[in-house]
């Protein structure tokens, strides 16, 4: 049967270059740290997290040379999960965490303005289909429409552009319109988002 | 009549870091190495 080494023996390993004395030590102390942390946070994601941040300083202050050994590994590697601990709760403190519960979901009333990645694409198909209308016009139309619908132009503007007047470029505008109406219910094209 | 307090289960929750966080931190050991120059430590993570 294997004698089972102190822990300031596997700190002393683990200094002088033994890898495996680590990943005894922390099997050693794995549950009781784990326990600990979980104990204060009841989170076993958040416990996870701290306790792999625990480790990280054991890890390097070893590394460093900085630890004093005074027999005192395990109260050691504890007052820095409760440091971390107490961190962990600050910075909730100053950001709070706000969890949905299986009756309401904060998602269902926040959300942003942009189009989900289906509705962009039908919308993108939408766009390049009346675009493909329009190239279908005649000439005069196409040019008010564009004007007015793209370019957001007024009428007058308009027909300050096209040197014809104001009635001239409303009546071409009411016409693009009952023509691209004609070809939509021509080829049964579904224009909805 | 005599109390039976055995009745009331334990209910101490333990908790362990699971074994994928335990060969992460060997993993950040191994790549961790510490240089001194000049009474400065540097410290170098070799991935």
């Amino acid at each position: 049967m294997e004698l089972q080494k102190d822990d300031s023996v596997l700190v002393k390993d683990y200094i002088n270059g033994n890898e495996k004395a680590l990943e005894i030590l922390i099997n050693r102390h794995n549950q009781r740290i784990s326990s600990f942390i979980y104990s204060k946070v009841l989170d076993r994601d958040v416990t996870e997290d701290i306790f792999q941040d625990t480790f990280i300083k054991v890890i390097r202050t070893l590394k460093k040379g900085s630890y004093s050994e005074e027999g005192k590994f395990l109260p050691w590697v504890m007052r820095i999960a409760h440091n971390l601990v107490i961190d962990h709760f600050r910075r909730n403190k100053r950001m709070p965490k706000f969890e949905g519960s299986e009756d309401f979901n904060i998602f269902s009333v926040i959300g942003d303005d942009k189009l989900n990645v289906e509705k962009q694409l039908i919308k993108d198909q939408i766009d390049s289909d009346l675009n493909s209308l329009i190239d279908e016009l005649p000439e005069d139309q196409k040019e008010v429409l564009l004007m007015r619908i793209y370019k957001d132009m007024s009428f007058k503007e308009i027909s300050e552009n096209t040197g014809v007047s104001i009635n001239t470029a409303l009546g071409r505008m009411r016409y693009a319109l009952i023509n691209l109406r004609k070809i939509i219910e021509k080829n049964n094209i579904v224009l909805t988002n | 009549m005599e109390k039976i307090y055995s009745d009331n289960p334990n209910k101490c929750k333990l908790a362990t870091a699971s074994q994928e966080t335990v060969n992460f931190l060997m993993s950040y050991s191994k790549s961790l190495q510490i240089i001194e120059c000049d009474n400065i430590q540097f410290e170098n993570n070799l991935n």
